[in-house]
């Protein structure tokens, strides 16, 4: 099966990230690694552009970021992990159902055979 | 340890200055506040460091591991679109009136004290030369009491602003070697063109200072005269990380491959 990448996954980004991020907090390279693990080996998601993603979700109130005050063992700066709000929680939920029936209209149309 | 015998937590500082080449590509054109940059560096170069140790613990060659790690990150023009999309309205037109005005901290290599210097003294006296004009227009007649005792803080403040913004032009600038004489050529340079504009505005009669200037107001100049080193020293002193940290980005040279 050929990866998932660029434009397939434009517009869905974020609402994935918040989903990873129901699973519990987590900063960049994590989530990264979880969406690559859900995702079993066939996004291919370029590593940089999760950033803008959080950012936009972090500004519209969704996800919130704390300082790691002491990454275990790392060196470098401290990091942001990120965590869902309760209105991220909400706006998960509403992007799932509207997913759902988008996969149900689209899904009857494209999977449907002659 | 990896088996090629390279430990990839002992960064090679020539490798470490190719990854913040890199993050600096995608955030220097950034339209949004300085420390908003800096908090995107540090979390941009965060992971691009963790992405680099992985690569250089699988395949054993730092070069190749930094190939790879950039190639993993993406491109840095497509990141700036994308964080730039991010920015809310109000950042980015404080960036842009940052750019116009130059209110930064921050002098071009190429622009030398004496230019950099006048084009301040232009910005001033426009901004002092429209408010002359709106209170003249308006027929106002400011309080002199206030403006006496106003001005000397607000002067002060100005050169206590000028001070900071001479030393950091210069750090910035990066000649080391004649630092402290640019320090103290741009400092002179602008106080004399503060020195201009105050005597513009009390010719013109809209600061009234030594028909009122009493024991009152001369203590209160005391006072913020020894205050101004004290919070210069202060401010340096808070934010010397990141001053020193700005510098360092800064003379990132991002036209090297």
């Amino acid at each position: 099966m050929k990866p998932i990448a660029g434009d397939l996954l434009r517009g869905h980004v974020e609402t994935m990230v918040l989903s990873v991020l129901q699973r519990g907090e987590g900063h960049g390279l994590e989530i990264l690694r979880r969406l690559e693990d859900a995702g079993c080996g066939l996004l291919r998601l370029k590593e940089g552009s999760l950033y803008p993603a959080l950012y936009r979700l972090e500004a519209a109130g969704l996800i919130i970021a704390r300082t790691e005050k002491d990454p275990a063992g790392k060196r470098g700066a401290p990091r942001r992990v990120y965590e869902l709000t309760k209105k991220g929680h909400k706006a998960l939920s509403q992007a799932r159902n509207e997913w759902t029936e988008f996969v149900r209209v689209v899904g009857g149309i494209v999977g449907a055979t002659a | 340890m990896n088996p090629n015998g390279i430990n990839p937590d002992a960064m090679n500082p020539e490798i470490e200055r190719q990854l913040k080449i890199t993050v600096e590509r995608a955030v220097r054109p950034l339209k949004t506040w300085d420390n908003r940059k800096y908090e995107i560096r540090r979390e941009l170069l965060g992971h691009l460091t963790a992405i680099y140790q992985e690569e250089l613990t699988r395949c054993g060659d730092e070069h190749a591991a930094l190939s790879v790690a950039r190639s993993r990150f993406g491109a840095t023009e497509e990141l700036t679109q994308e964080l730039q999309r991010g920015v809310p309205r109000i950042p980015r037109w404080a960036a842009w009136l940052n750019e116009v005005f130059r209110i930064d901290v921050a002098i071009s290599p190429r622009q030398n004290a004496w230019r950099w210097t006048m084009f301040w003294f232009c910005e001033l006296f426009f901004l002092f030369g429209a408010c002359d004009l709106v209170v003249i227009l308006k027929g106002m007649n400011p309080w002199p009491m206030i403006v006496t005792l106003l001005t000397p803080l607000v002067m002060l403040t100005l050169i206590a602003y000028v001070v900071l913004e001479g030393t950091f032009g210069a750090i910035l600038n990066g000649s080391e070697d004649r630092i402290y004489w640019r320090i103290i050529r741009c400092t002179c340079y602008k106080l004399g063109a503060l020195g201009f504009i105050y005597k513009l505005l009390l010719s013109s009669q809209m600061i009234p200072l030594w028909e009122r200037f009493g024991a009152r107001e001369a203590l209160l100049v005391v006072l913020s005269t020894v205050m101004l080193p004290v919070v210069f020293l202060i401010v340096m002193w808070a934010g010397r990380k990141e001053f020193s940290s700005q510098v360092e980005w800064a003379r990132l040279d991002l036209s090297e491959e």
